[in-house]
């Protein structure tokens, strides 16, 4: 990947990537966010409680089990506004078939009246893997700097 | 159906087996509460592994006070106003820290030691005309007292000892908070746009049980879940016994290693502590609940994860995992709760639901309201009003007799 233009196509596809796997959260089209992780791949998110001077992890699942918490979310009695996520994806480091990417993003929900209102900000950090012609999360951890939610979500964010 | 006549009507039960919604929505009654209750019994501030060395401390608020608790050279804990009697700043800015040299309030720069004495005044000649020195200052003591771990404040200094305030819950918090070192790992809040009542008769009645899939699945499908009762204790202190969930049933691991003390294999047991408390142990790991009341729709309510201190790392990792499993802001309960308790208040605010129905009787059978009906006599203990017809006693009284009794903090 040391040709210049390569790596500006690589860099571009993980951006479309991250930004993809937004937009299928906020379409709930959960598959398809499964989709976008390797087979071993992981969702993590993460807090720091100053309360209790901590790091917390809100949520660890596997692939496996992020698709069947997803599959689940239909029969849990669930929150339902929209929500949109605002992406900026700040850095992307390439090495071989591995890369690194650190996103800001923002969360609104917009609720059955139409208002809406910031639900969570925070930051992806995504270890990715280059498989098939295309790139995969292999690790996604979620750091959340918001920790007072209007509606607690098991959904990932 | 019902017409307006029949829905606005009180329901044709005992006056004990339902309250009248405004008891959730009068801001009068609220203002109440929070002079009758919430200031005047023992509250849970936080727990003292929160505390760990001599300096450390947390701020919150009771009943809308300010309060720092802290741990003293001596080791031990204290509460007090986390105001500065100067001018009244907040001593403490922060959610928690260490001061162990002392608090500075950071407007005038009076310092106060650990113990609550004030210990210097800037430019302090400034007040020997009229007579103010250190030894008049002091900060305001809340009493504490701690158990089990647990630390508990009053903001009334004349009130009986936290073990009468207790009484028979005491060993069964005993056996479960007091056999080994716990430390809280979890900590999160959030501020819930309902009455503080709800989310107590929410996690009070196990008939909202139904509310959840996963517990429908691993609890209330099995008999067993049946073959246990409530134990009430004066105070509306109570416990369910201890009953097996079926985490397989759901496809969740089962609960048998590194269960907690008191507790079998996959058991659960909720405790639950007036007026805002609970205390609810799914075998490895403990979730303790609090809440602030802030308004008649506002409430903040404040969640914690509890595990041993000796836990090793993978020993933590897991019960951080099943933690938050159910639990957790990412947890799968926690929103279906926040749904049903916000939806509540949405249709009693303007009187879309009048009155609520607490008239489940199973013998003390895990779905037997008998424990929300002990809470609303305790509350109209306090409050002085009765909850299934609160505004006919305003009716009897004179305006100016709603505030008797009101203990002014």
């Amino acid at each position: 990947m040391s040709d210049p233009v390569n790596t500006l196509v690589h860099r571009e596809a993980i951006r479309e990537l991250i930004a993809r796997i937004g937009r299928n959260l906020d379409a709930k089209k959960f598959d398809d966010v499964v989709e976008s992780f390797s087979t071993q791949g992981s969702y993590t998110v993460r807090a720091y409680s100053p309360e209790i001077n901590k790091h917390m992890v809100w949520m660890s699942a596997s692939r496996e089990q992020l698709h069947r918490l997803l599959r689940d979310s239909v029969e849990h009695v669930h929150d339902l506004a929209e929500r949109t996520h605002q992406i900026n994806v700040d850095q992307i480091s390439i090495e071989g078939d591995r890369a690194e990417a650190n996103t800001t993003f923002s969360l609104f929900r917009t609720n059955l009246r139409g208002q809406s209102e910031l639900f969570a900000v925070g930051h992806y950090r995504d270890q990715l893997l280059y498989s098939g012609n295309h790139w995969l999360i292999c690790n996604r951890t979620v750091e959340v700097r918001t920790r007072m939610f209007t509606v607690p979500t098991p959904l990932p964010i | 159906m019902k017409s307006s006549l029949s829905w606005d009507g009180a329901p044709d039960l005992p006056p004990t087996h339902y309250v009248n919604n405004r008891i959730y929505t009068d801001p009068q009654i609220f203002e109440e509460e929070r002079l009758k209750i919430m200031a005047s019994t023992w509250r849970l501030a936080c727990h003292e592994s929160e505390l760990p060395d001599p300096g450390d401390y947390r701020a919150t608020e009771i009943a809308g006070i300010p309060i720092v608790i802290l741990r003293g050279e001596d080791c031990s804990i204290r509460a007090f106003f986390n105001v500065c009697p100067h001018r009244g700043a907040k001593l403490v800015r922060d959610e928690r820290g260490n001061a162990k040299r002392g608090m500075q309030c950071f407007y005038h720069l009076w310092t106060f030691s650990l113990d609550g004495k004030c210990t210097s005044i800037t430019r302090g000649k400034g007040y020997e005309n009229c007579g103010l020195d250190r030894e008049k200052v002091g900060l305001r003591v809340v009493k504490t007292e701690v158990f089990c771990g647990l630390v508990f404040v009053c903001l009334k200094d004349d009130v009986p000892p936290l073990g009468k305030f207790l009484g028979g819950m005491a060993d069964h918090i005993k056996a479960h908070l007091g056999q080994d070192e716990l430390e809280v790992f979890h900590y999160h809040r959030a501020i819930i746009n309902t009455n503080w009542k709800l989310f107590v008769d929410n996690n009070s009645e196990l008939y909202h049980e139904f509310l959840h899939v996963l517990n429908r699945r691993t609890a209330v499908a099995h008999k067993s879940y049946h073959d246990r009762s409530w134990i009430l204790y004066p105070g509306s202190h109570n416990i369910i016994q201890q009953g097996v969930i079926h985490y397989d049933s759901f496809g969740l691991d089962q609960r048998t290693e590194g269960t907690l003390p008191g507790m079998h294999p996959n058991g659960m047991v909720v405790m639950l502590l007036f007026p805002d408390v609970m205390i609810n142990i799914r075998a490895t790991v403990m979730r303790i609940d609090t809440m602030t009341p802030i308004a008649p729709d506002k409430t903040l309510v404040e969640w914690r994860g509890v595990g041993l201190k000796s836990d090793t790392a993978e020993m933590r990792e897991m019960r951080i995992r099943q933690h938050n499993e159910v639990w957790g802001p990412a947890g799968r309960n926690l929103p279906e709760d926040m749904a049903a308790v916000g939806t509540q208040w949405e249709t009693m605010v303007h009187g879309g639901s009048k009155y609520s129905i607490f008239a489940r009787e199973e013998g003390l059978k895990p779905q037997d309201d008998s424990n929300l009906r002990a809470f609303y006599q305790q509350w109209s203990k306090h409050i002085g009003h009765s909850p299934n017809d609160p505004f006919g006693l305003y009716k009897t009284e004179s305006d100016g007799n709603r505030d008797k009794g009101i203990v002014h903090v």
